[in-house]
């Protein structure tokens, strides 16, 4: 009886462990990310700033000629800046979701903390 | 006291329990697919990285609109999917099956040969990537197209024996020469060079489209009577217009424009967050068609698919995406319809503003609806086993600083789609509702017009 106490503890003890290691895991994947995350957020945000700015502006197309063609020129950067940084996040997030296969509770606790760094991202503006 | 831990019984099934869940768990471990001769076994990789780079390519090449983007991933599709059709048990070549496939005779592979089909496929889907965005191909992602090519060439080489290796790549371009030539005549050959299709005169009339921004001229107004891939897919699924035009306040017209009114004016912060992630947003997206297959490509990953389930994933969303846009721009253009932005500065509020940039082109139905409707039939198809249920989260905006959004199916993910032009101010509800009718018909239509392969993993 007591062996079969110890086998069941030991196998408990192994299970909770590794369920905690995929948190762990995940936790660690979206730590790497969080200052590449970041950026995509702040460059998404003033993406749409500048594409708010170049509408109202585009009401006088003349008038406002030299301002467009400065936010035009911001825009071009902006949009090289998210690609760069949207490929790199792309790359590291594919390589980290298909590193391992998550269980469907592991994928809950991962949208759940990467939607939470988005959030954080978003606060930090 | 009685306790289940006293009880040998009990601790038995407790202990057999624990094993057998343990069992599982290692099973459930996943297991890298096998490089291999046989077909079946080919892993998918090559492809969805490529898919990876022809939404890179989308973004940074000029002239690639919804309409064109559909185009170039519709054709890119089919060349993977004839390159790779010999290896796939039951597969039919689309050659018989699609509109005016049949006069371009595709090439025959050599039946006492060995072709590896997997290569053929990396060299299908590259020369038709250069074909597709051709002219404006920036020199930068021509060589990306040529370093991936590579790259992947490299790794599918291995053990391979030359011959079979220079078999398949020749075999896997001539099926993108044949593909580039029937895509020559469908009415959209080489649009990105000039998307607005111009001359092109809107009527004067109250109900007609006006400008909406700096753009005077609505896009791509010919694409309409571009070939589809499915004639059905237009001839079939035409909506009418639900609601009459009219600037009396207690007809129906009105109260749809002011119900975008109210919508927008009302938006919480999550509708407003939901109008921007749809929008594929300003300058760094590959359109909407470029987010369903970013959508697709994750789950093919996520599900570890094979090269065969893979190709006829693609094929069969190039098929829908490239059609949705087709159908979806000839109702545009017959009924010519004014945007809600233009209607309620006119007739309701001149200080109306959208939340998002109203795109130039006439409202009725949305084109987001279109593509998303037929998208979601596709996928419900391709991966629900017919229970329509799929819980997913859409990581694919993640890297454009959006937050991942859940949803329970591919019906849920439409409907947001579509909703989420109401929350932006640039669709009337009948829009999207028509939209997402049209697209859901034309998704249907290539499920089941198409002999696809069954029971391919």
């Amino acid at each position: 009886m007591a062996l079969i106490h110890k086998i069941i503890i030991f196998l408990a003890v192994v299970l909770l462990a590794s369920c905690k290691d995929n948190r762990q895991t995940i936790e660690k994947g979206i730590a790497s990310i969080s200052e590449i995350q970041c950026r995509a957020v702040r460059l998404n945000d003033r993406r749409f700033e500048l594409f708010e700015q170049i509408r109202l502006l585009e009401a006088d197309t003349i008038a406002n000629k030299k301002a467009i063609d400065s936010l035009n020129t911001e825009a071009a950067l902006i949009k090289k800046q998210s690609l760069e940084s949207a490929d790199t996040l792309r790359i590291k997030l594919a390589d980290f979701l298909s590193s391992q296969k998550f269980s469907s509770e592991d994928r809950k606790y991962f949208d759940d903390q990467i939607n939470a760094l988005v959030a954080k991202c978003k606060s930090k503006k | 006291m009685f306790s289940i831990f006293n009880s040998p019984k009990y601790l038995f099934k407790l202990l057999i329990l624990l094993v057998v869940v343990g069992f599982i768990q290692s099973c459930s471990k996943d297991q890298p697919l096998p490089e291999s001769q046989e077909t079946e076994t080919y892993s998918a990789k090559h492809l969805t990285d490529f898919y990876s780079l022809v939404c890179k390519i989308t973004k940074n090449t000029p002239g690639f609109f919804p309409p064109q983007a559909a185009r170039a991933y519709g054709y890119i599709s089919i060349a993977n999917y004839e390159a790779v059709r010999n290896g796939i048990e039951n597969a039919v070549s689309l050659n018989t099956q699609l509109n005016g496939f049949s006069n371009y005779p595709l090439p025959t592979p050599n039946a006492d040969a060995e072709y590896n089909w997997a290569i053929a496929s990396n060299a299908a889907v590259a020369k038709m990537m250069i074909y597709m965005y051709d002219k404006n191909l920036k020199n930068e992602d021509r060589l990306k197209i040529q370093d991936l090519e590579s790259a992947n060439l490299t790794l599918l080489s291995s053990n391979v024996s030359q011959d079979i290796i220079e078999r398949s790549i020749a075999y896997g371009k001539s099926v993108a020469d044949v593909i580039y030539d029937y895509s020559k005549t469908d009415g959209g050959h080489e649009s990105y060079l000039a998307p607005f299709q111009l001359p092109y005169t809107v009527p004067n009339d109250p109900h007609c489209w006006v400008p909406t921004s700096a753009t005077l001229n609505p896009l791509s107004p010919k694409w309409g009577s571009n070939r589809p891939f499915l004639a059905n897919n237009i001839t079939k699924v035409q909506p009418t217009m639900p609601v009459a035009f009219s600037i009396e306040k207690s007809s129906e017209f009105y109260k749809e424009a002011m119900f975008v009114y109210n919508t927008v004016q009302n938006n919480s912060s999550e509708q407003i967050e939901i109008a921007k992630y749809w929008a594929d947003d300003p300058f760094a997206t590959c359109t909407p068609t470029g987010h369903t297959f970013a959508i697709l490509t994750q789950i093919l990953q996520e599900e570890r698919v094979t090269l065969s389930k893979a190709s006829v994933a693609y094929a069969r969303m190039g098929i829908a995406e490239n059609d949705a846009f087709i159908a979806c721009w000839k109702g545009k253009y017959d009924y010519l319809l004014i945007r809600p932005v233009s209607y309620i500065q006119r007739y309701i509020d001149p200080s109306f503003k959208t939340v998002i940039g109203t795109p130039p082109f006439p409202a009725y139905t949305s084109g987001h609806s279109c593509e998303m409707g037929a998208g979601s039939r596709i996928l419900t198809d391709l991966f629900t086993e017919g229970s329509g249920d799929y819980p997913f989260t859409d990581y694919s905006q993640l890297q454009f600083g959006f937050a991942a959004r859940s949803f329970r199916n591919f019906d849920q993910l439409a409907e947001e789609c579509a909703k989420s032009r109401l929350y932006g101010g640039i669709h009337y509800t009948f829009d999207n509702d028509k939209g997402l009718i049209v697209g859901k018909a034309i998704g249907d239509n290539v499920n089941k017009e198409i002999k696809w392969p069954l029971f391919i993993r």
